[in-house]
């Protein structure tokens, strides 16, 4: 360290304080936008998998949450930066405070900004000391480090985790739901005598599909502040399954089911059996080349090459075919009267023994949904279901029809019998000859 | 002034303080506190003021530091028919050999280098006045013409703090000129067994001067030079200014409990000399510490004795027992917001 003439001593140790000061404060600044971004890519790491899994409500209390500890952090992180970041007129203390300069800088420096005070007696003392220990607060012994490295570690850390999160995320993708549409009601009959609701019109299938919810409190509080946590929900479902989550989205838009409003399960269904969300939903088959077309090409190419293959296995239960045009307008979406020409025969996801602890009963998860009127009609030979009479009337139909869902089940083989039974598309007593 | 030679001077400093410290202890028994305060008010410039029972050794300090620094040294025992000229000095009229009487100047007893002032609160105001412009302006007026005293001039005077019957209360101006006040309190019961081992025997210690006795009034000069060459920051001096505004009740404004006693006890706060005692005793201990520089910790070391007896306590202070220098103890420590 070349020694400290008094004359030019003040310029040396003003260079000096400005280096330290400089790598102090770009330090501090580096450190605070390192652990900002670690505590981002944290929140991030939470919110994603309630982003692409949990309920919207879920994901907005979340959301908030999240945002609000961000803030407080945020808030927290400025202050710490504000407390740790050397002002120009601090930068003196807070090197002596951390070097055994005993006040001689600022002795120095101060005295030198009077230019009234001639040089004292003790001034070259002054002069000569700091030279000595010039070196004893160089920037790199009081910042001894650039970069913050357990900051920079953490955020490098949580950013890697954030993106192999990203990545498994974006191959867990959901499967698009199959969705049918069948044209011809189950025995035109209604399901449910109290609602009055018709069942088996239209019949969706959605394998592991996130299901989405709103509260009745949300759904009334229509605000921009109450929309973006479902906005910031379906954006980083968009980014994080692409057209994954588009192709679900569009098949439960055309299903009547759009998507962040309602796929879950029927009532009845969910609370009968139990089902969670977790559970996949198909659609019950169609019979055999019956299948409405769809409001994208795509999509209703890959339903009906679906449903002509399913009708490629059946067992000629008898299922009437639907007349054309019933229930369909020119554009080949459904109409409200669409019918539907559900085959009981096509419920059966396959003959298997029961393993259940029963060996005299199963439980028919599909009855509460698949009523039929019993006594009615006349079972074909070998007691197939006899085909559902085409709608006659679609225009007149009582109200427009529910899209709803219904299970493929397993049925044990000593119980077909009876499940076609039970299932068989009759005429209603009334509309019987 | 080289780095080496300012070096060399501190060092000259450090070793004259450190000797006539340490021949003062061969005779004076404990006070060591005591005895750095007054040997830091001799190197600053100031007098003292001491305060203490009698019997305790105040006059055996003063004279064992005018014995130390091989200086002149007299004492006036202040009584309440104590006159101004008996301390100043007076004219009377000499008869020359040729028969011409003409009014000759006789020096007082302040004329020497270190005075001793025994309970000076038995003196009426107007002899106690006799000391202001002395000490003050280091000369003394008689009959219109003023005498300078020699330098170094140390006045030490003692206040019996018992038998204040017919007792003057020594006036705030005079109080103000003393640069420090010294508090000396019972010794120990140790120290007590030294002081009956060292007093009682045949062969008392004896001081050795530690100045030349020619050269010792402008070596004491010299080193009160040194003293004043001591560099003081701006930031240094803004604390003390801060310290002493807070003694004040109009400079404690704030919200902090020393500031509310100072608004409650205090009825007039230091003087600005109260920050030149500060900063001058604070010199002598820079250089003690061997730096050229003062520090803030420096001005503490000497702010109670230098600031107890300028602030003049209320009623309210009396009657509840609050002394000057637990309101000064109080003012440093909510001063230490002041630091920058």
């Amino acid at each position: 360290m070349p020694e400290l003439t008094p004359t030019g001593a003040v310029d040396v140790v003003q260079r000096q304080v400005r280096r330290v000061r400089r790598r102090k404060n770009l330090y501090e600044a580096q450190r605070a936008l390192y652990l900002a971004i670690a505590a981002g890519t944290v929140a991030a790491l939470i919110l994603l998998p309630l982003a692409l899994y949990a309920p919207t409500s879920l994901f907005a209390i979340a959301a908030w949450s999240t945002f609000l500890i961000l803030a407080g952090l945020a808030l927290v992180l400025a202050a710490t930066m504000r407390r740790r970041w050397v002002a120009s007129h601090t930068v003196l203390a807070w090197i002596e405070s951390r070097s055994a300069l005993a006040g001689r800088l600022r002795t120095l420096l101060e005295l030198a900004e009077r230019s009234e005070v001639r040089p004292g007696l003790f001034h070259a003392l002054l002069v000569a000391e700091i030279g000595r220990d010039l070196d004893s607060w160089a920037p790199r012994r009081l910042v001894p480090r650039r970069v913050p490295r357990l900051a920079l570690a953490t955020a490098l850390i949580v950013t890697l985790v954030l993106a192999a999160a990203l990545r498994l995320a974006s191959l867990a993708a959901p499967a698009a739901p199959t969705v049918s549409f069948a044209d011809q009601g189950i025995g035109g009959t209604r399901a449910d005598s109290t609602t009055g609701a018709l069942m088996g019109e239209r019949i969706v299938v959605a394998p592991g599909v996130p299901r989405d919810d709103h509260s009745a409190g949300a759904a009334d509080d229509d605000s921009s502040l109450t929309r973006l946590p479902s906005a910031l929900q379906e954006n980083v479902r968009q980014q994080v399954w692409g057209k994954a989550w588009e192709r679900v989205r569009d098949a439960l838009a055309h299903a009547g089911t759009p998507s962040g409003t309602s796929t879950e399960p029927p009532t009845e269904y969910g609370e009968e059996d139990g089902a969670d969300a977790s559970e996949e939903w198909e659609i019950a088959r169609a019979p055999s080349g019956e299948l409405t077309r769809r409001r994208r090409p795509g999509v209703a190419h890959q339903q009906e090459t679906r449903a002509e293959s399913d009708a490629a296995g059946a067992d000629g239960n008898g299922a009437s075919r639907p007349e054309a045009g019933s229930g369909e307008n020119e554009d080949g979406e459904n109409g409200g009267g669409a019918g539907n020409s559900t085959s009981p025969g096509d419920l059966f996801a396959g003959t298997h023994v029961d393993t259940g602890p029963g060996e005299g009963s199963f439980e028919l998860s599909l009855a509460a949904r698949m009523r039929a009127d019993r006594g009615a009609g006349r079972r074909g030979a070998g007691g197939t279901a006899p085909g559902a009479d085409p709608d006659a009337k679609p225009a007149l139909a009582a109200e427009q029809r529910r899209e709803s869902a219904a299970h493929r089940m397993t049925v044990p083989a000593a119980y077909e019998t009876v499940v076609r039974e039970v299932f068989a598309h009759r005429r209603a007593e009334s509309e019987q000859p | 002034m080289t780095p080496a030679v300012a070096t060399a001077a501190i060092a000259d400093f450090q070793r004259t303080f450190a000797a006539v410290r340490a021949e003062m202890a061969r005779v004076v028994i404990g006070h060591e506190e005591a005895i750095e305060t007054i040997l830091t008010a001799f190197f600053a410039g100031g007098h003292v003021l001491i305060e203490g029972v009698p019997g305790i050794g105040k006059t055996l300090i003063v004279r064992s530091l005018a014995e130390a620094l091989n200086l002149s040294f007299n004492r006036i025992q202040f009584t309440v028919d104590l006159m101004p000229a008996d301390i100043t000095g007076t004219r009377i009229i000499n008869e020359s050999v040729d028969g011409r009487r003409e009014l000759v100047f006789v020096p007082g007893p302040i004329f020497a280098h270190l005075l001793l002032g025994d309970e000076i609160n038995r003196a009426t105001p107007k002899t106690q006045s006799a000391l202001l412009e002395a000490m003050a302006e280091q000369q003394v007026t008689v009959a219109g013409t003023s005498h300078h005293l020699e330098s170094p001039f140390f006045v030490l005077a003692t206040l019996n703090p018992i038998e204040m019957e017919g007792t003057y209360q020594l006036p705030e101006a005079q109080l103000d000129r003393f640069l420090f006040k010294v508090l000396l309190d019972y010794p120990s019961e140790p120290e007590l067994v030294r002081i009956l081992a060292t007093t009682t025997t045949a062969d008392p210690p004896v001081i050795r001067p530690v100045l030349d006795p020619e050269r010792a009034p402008a070596r004491a000069e010299e080193l009160k030079r040194l003293v004043r060459e001591v560099l003081v920051a701006p930031h240094v001096e803004q604390y003390v200014a801060g310290l002493v505004r807070l003694t004040t009740p109009a400079g404690a404004r704030g919200d902090d409990a020393a500031e509310a006693e100072v608004r409650r006890y205090v009825t007039y706060g230091a003087s600005p000399r109260g920050a030149q005692a500060l900063v001058l005793g604070a010199k002598v201990r820079a250089l003690l510490d061997g730096r050229p520089h003062v520090t803030y910790d420096d001005v503490d070391a000497v702010a109670v004795a230098a600031l107890r007896h300028r602030l003049v306590m209320s009623f309210a202070a009396e009657a509840a027992g609050v002394s000057s220098a637990s309101i000064v103890e109080r003012v440093l420590r909510a001063a230490r917001r002041l630091r920058s």
